[in-house]
C-alpha cells in the first residue's frame, strides 16, 4: 500500500521534546529523512513555549546530582522510575549547556556575569536556570531557529490522527495525519514514530495548557496497544488565575512566586499552608499546595469566585516588577497589580506525570514507537517538581533523537495496511457533517465538570465509579457529535477528534485512580488518605484489550534510594 | 487580528479597551486562509532569510556559560527589550512590507539585532551584510507602526536604527582597512 509520504523518522509534536529529538537525529546523521508534525505552527504551539519558571539543573559545585535526584524522587513520592529520574538529573547539565552554547539560548546572568540559578519550590538547592519569567519562549525560539537552519521538514497545522501498525500489532509502521488547513488526510510510512505531543490534561474544567492539547499522543498510543503507566497521576498547579469568563482563566502564576516567598491566604485571610505543611508552608510541593487550596475552597473558606489569594507585595514592588514582569503584566490586563496587591488564584489541571511507558532512550513496548516529554511516564513519579518539566522534554528529546537515529540504520520500512488507513479516515469523516448530533463544545464542558468533580484533586471510590459510568455514557453521545461546515480549517471538527482522545484518556485516568487505594503525590483518595508503602509502592499499568482494558501492577524498583 | 484598524492580540484584548463598535479583520500583508485565519508562513519565511540561527564562536567553551557581567560593555550592548512572541502584528502594520514583500520586516530585523550584539555568536559580519542589503534595514523609513502595535512594548524601530548604525560603521571600517592595505 503506497503511502503519501515516506520518511525515516516521523516526529509527532514540536515542543521541547520533539524539536530536540529532530535536531539530535539530524546532527547524528544529516542524511536521515525526518518529518516533524505540528498541530499548530512550528515554534508557536505547545506548552514548552509557555514555560515561565525555568530549568532545574546541577551546575554549582555546592550542589550535587544526588541532591537533585533525591529532590525529584521524594517529590515524586517514590513512584518514579529511579533510573529515568537519575538519567534526567545526570543529563541535564550537558543539555542545558547545549541549549546555551550550541542552540543559542541566552539564560539570565547574575550581576557578576555567571549563570543565574533561582529558588524553586520543593528543592533543597537553588538550581533553576531561567530567562526572566518567560524561559519557554527563549528555548522554543532558539530551537525553532535551529530547525529552520537544519532544513528539517515540518508539516504545520497538521495533527497525528492514528498510528499505523503491522498486522500482528507489534510494530508501528507509520501514521495517518490530518492537515487541519485543508482537511485532507496524509498517510506516512516511517521506520520510527516518536510521540512528543505533550499529553495535556485539558479535559478538566480548570486547565492551564496550550489549547490545542487533547491527550492526542496518549490516546493514539493506547489505541495502538502501547503500555501506559501511572495515568492516575495528574498534576494540579496550585496557582492558576481566577478570571471567570476570560481566556486567561487558569493561566498560571509560576512556581517562582512561591520560591521567592509568596504567601497564600484563604477567603478568611488565614495563611492556611501553616496547617498543611508547617515546615515548608508555601514552598511545599505542588501536590500539597494544590490540595490545600482545594480543600480550603471546598470547606467554604475560599473567595467569592471559588479561589484563594496569592500575595507577593511584601517582597517589594520593585522586586516583583523586575523579576516577574511577564506575570505582572498578565495580572494588570485583568485589573490586578501583582507588585502591590493580592491576586485571586485556584488549583488548575496542568500536567500528566503518567503516560506511555518508556526506557531511558524512549523505547516503548511496540517496535518502532518511541515517546518523550509529557507523553511519556516514569520520570516524575507521583508528582513533578516545577522546573523539571522542560528539563525532561529537552533531555529525553535529545536521547530519543540520538537513539532513533542509530536504531533506524538497521530497520526497514514496514508495510502499511490499506484497510487500517481507510478505517481511520472513515471514522474521522463520520464526525463531520452528521445530519444531527450534539455539539462537541457542549460535551467538552460536561467532560470538564465530571473530571473536575470526580477525578480531580480529592477522589474517592464512589465518585470514581460514578465518573466511569458518566464517561461511558458521554462516550456514547460523543460517537454522534456534530460538526458542520467545510473540511478546511474546521475547528469544530477538530474538537470532535480532540474529544475522542480526551475521553479515552479520561477513562484510563479514572480506572487507574480507582485501582490505586492509597494517596501518593498528586493522587489523593479521601477513602484511603495515607501513603501505603507496604502495599502501594507499585506502578499501575494499562493496555488496550479489545474494547476493554487490561490493568496490572509492578513494584517500583528502588535501585538507588529507599523511602 | 486587526481590530478597528489596529493590530491587537485578540486573545488578550479587553473589549472595554476597544469599545463595542467592532470591526475585526485578519492581519495584513499575509494571505488569508479562511475567515480571520492568515497564513504566517511568509512572515517566518522572511525571518528565515535573515540568518536567524545562533552560530557559536569557535572559541566558545561548550562546558561553561559565557560570562557577561552586568557592568560590561557586552552586557550593555545586549538588547534588553522584552521578548518577541512572533505574533506578526509588526509585520502586518508595516507599510514597507506592504510596498515591498521581499523586505525582511520588523521582527526579522529586531531578532537579527539580538544576534548581532550577542557576544557568543560568530556570524556578526555575515548577518550585518545581509541586513545592510537590498531587503534589509535600510528599507525601513522609521514610520514606527511596528513600535505602535507591538503587544510586548518592543520597538523594532529602535533595533533597526541600531542595525543601520552598526552596518554603516562596519562599512566604514572595511573601507578604511582596505585603504590601509593598498
Amino acid at each position: 500500500m503506497p503511502a503519501d509520504l515516506t520518511t525515516d523518522i516521523l516526529i509527532l509534536g514540536t515542543g521541547g521534546a520533539g524539536l530536540m529529538a529532530a535536531l539530535h537525529a539530524f546532527w547524528r546523521d544529516p542524511s536521515l529523512d525526518i518529518i516533524l508534525v505540528s498541530k499548530g505552527m512550528l515554534g508557536k504551539s505547545g506548552c514548552t513555549r509557555m514555560v515561565q519558571g525555568g530549568y532545574n539543573v546541577v551546575l554549582d559545585p555546592k550542589d550535587s546530582i544526588q541532591a537533585h535526584f533525591e529532590d525529584t524522587v521524594r517529590g515524586g513520592a517514590f513512584l518514579n522510575d529511579q533510573e529515568l529520574a537519575w538519567t534526567l538529573v545526570e543529563d541535564a547539565p550537558r543539555i542545558v549547556k547545549e541549549l546555551e552554547n550550541r542552540i543559542g539560548c541566552l539564560f539570565d546572568r547574575a550581576p557578576d556575569g555567571r549563570i543565574h540559578q533561582k529558588a524553586f519550590a520543593g528543592q533543597t538547592f537553588d538550581r533553576t536556570v531561567h530567562v526572566g519569567d518567560l524561559t519557554g519562549i527563549e528555548i522554543m525560539s532558539r530551537l525553532r531557529d535551529q530547525i529552520f537552519a537544519a532544513g528539517i521538514r515540518c508539516l504545520e497545522n497538521t495533527r497525528g490522527l492514528e498510528l499505523l501498525t503491522s498486522a500482528d500489532g507489534k510494530t508501528v509502521v507509520g501514521a495517518v495525519l490530518l492537515d487541519i488547513e485543508t482537511g485532507e488526510f496524509v498517510s506516512v510510512s516511517s521506520k520510527a514514530v516518536i510521540l512528543a505531543t505533550g499529553a495535556g490534561p485539558l479535559m478538566y474544567q480548570r486547565a492551564a495548557c496550550a489549547q490545542e492539547k487533547a491527550m492526542d499522543g496518549i490516546a493514539m498510543a493506547y489505541r495502538a496497544g502501547a503500555h501506559l503507566m501511572d495515568m492516575e497521576m495528574v498534576q494540579f498547579h496550585p496557582t492558576g488565575l481566577v478570571v471567570p469568563g476570560s481566556r486567561l482563566n487558569g493561566a498560571l502564576l509560576e512556581e517562582g512566586l512561591r520560591g521567592a516567598g509568596a504567601h497564600l491566604f484563604n477567603g478568611l485571610g488565614e495563611r492556611y499552608m501553616e496547617r498543611y505543611d508547617p515546615e515548608r508552608k508555601e514552598r511545599s510541593t505542588r501536590d500539597r499546595v494544590s490540595r490545600a487550596g482545594y480543600l480550603e475552597i471546598r470547606a467554604g473558606r475560599g473567595t467569592q469566585n471559588g479561589g484563594v489569594w496569592i500575595d507577593v507585595s511584601h517582597l517589594g514592588a520593585k522586586f516583583v516588577q523586575e523579576n516577574f514582569e511577564g506575570m505582572r503584566e498578565r495580572c494588570l490586563s485583568i485589573g490586578f497589580d501583582l507588585a502591590r496587591e493580592k491576586v485571586e488564584v485556584a488549583p488548575t489541571a496542568h500536567f500528566n506525570m503518567g503516560g506511555i511507558r518508556i526506557n531511558q532512550d524512549g523505547f516503548t513496548n511496540l517496535d518502532g514507537l518511541f515517546a518523550a516529554g509529557e507523553d511519556a511516564s516514569g520520570v516524575h513519579g507521583a508528582n513533578r517538581l516545577g522546573g523539571n518539566g522542560v528539563a525532561e522534554s529537552t533531555v529525553y528529546g535529545a536521547r530519543v533523537g540520538d537513539a532513533v537515529a542509530q536504531w533506524v540504520k538497521s530497520t526497514a520500512h514496514g508495510e502499511l495496511r490499506g484497510r487500517q488507513i481507510a478505517d481511520t479516515e472513515a471514522e474521522a469523516n463520520q464526525l463531520l457533517n452528521l445530519p444531527e448530533g450534539e455539539s462537541p463544545w457542549a460535551l467538552r464542558d460536561e467532560l470538564g465538570k465530571i473530571m473536575w468533580d470526580c477525578v480531580g484533586i480529592a477522589r474517592d471510590g464512589v465518585k470514581l465509579k460514578q465518573a466511569l459510568e458518566e464517561l461511558g455514557s458521554l462516550s456514547e453521545r460523543a460517537a454522534k457529535m456534530k460538526a458542520s461546515g467545510p473540511r478546511a480549517f474546521n475547528l469544530t471538527w477538530q474538537q470532535t477528534l480532540d474529544m475522542r482522545n480526551m475521553l479515552i484518556a479520561s477513562e484510563v485516568i479514572a480506572q487507574s485512580a480507582l485501582l490505586r487505594e492509597d494517596s501518593r503525590g498528586a493522587h489523593f483518595r479521601e477513602d484511603f488518605p495515607d501513603t501505603d508503602n507496604a502495599k502501594w509502592l507499585k506502578n499501575i499499568y494499562l493496555v488496550r484489550n479489545g474494547a476493554g482494558v487490561r490493568t496490572w501492577t509492578e513494584p517500583v524498583k528502588l535501585s538507588r534510594l529507599n523511602p | 487580528m486587526v481590530v478597528n484598524g489596529r493590530e491587537q492580540l485578540a486573545c488578550s484584548t479587553l473589549i472595554k479597551s476597544v469599545g463595542t463598535d467592532l470591526r475585526i479583520e485578519p492581519l495584513r500583508n499575509l494571505p488569508v486562509v479562511r475567515d480571520l485565519a492568515v497564513d504566517l508562513k511568509p512572515f517566518f519565511a522572511a525571518y528565515q532569510r535573515s540568518l536567524p540561527q545562533f552560530n557559536p564562536r569557535d572559541d566558545l567553551n561548550a562546558d561553561e556559560f559565557y560570562r557577561i557581567p552586568h557592568n560590561s560593555t557586552e552586557w550593555k550592548a545586549l538588547d534588553h527589550q522584552p521578548q518577541c512572541i512572533d505574533c506578526g502584528s509588526c509585520y502586518s502594520a508595516c507599510t514597507l512590507v506592504t510596498l515591498n514583500p521581499r523586505y525582511l520586516g520588523p521582527m526579522a530585523l529586531h531578532r537579527a539585532l539580538n544576534l548581532v550584539v550577542d557576544p557568543r555568536d560568530k556570524a556578526r559580519t555575515e548577518r550585518l551584510n545581509l541586513v545592510a542589503g537590498e531587503a534589509g534595514a535600510f528599507r525601513c523609513h522609521t514610520l514606527g507602526n511596528c513600535r505602535d502595535v507591538c503587544p510586548k512594548g518592543i520597538s523594532p524601530t529602535q533595533s533597526i536604527e541600531r542595525l543601520k548604525r552598526l552596518a554603516a560603521f562596519e562599512w566604514f571600517r572595511n573601507l578604511f582597512s582596505r585603504k590601509s592595505q593598498s
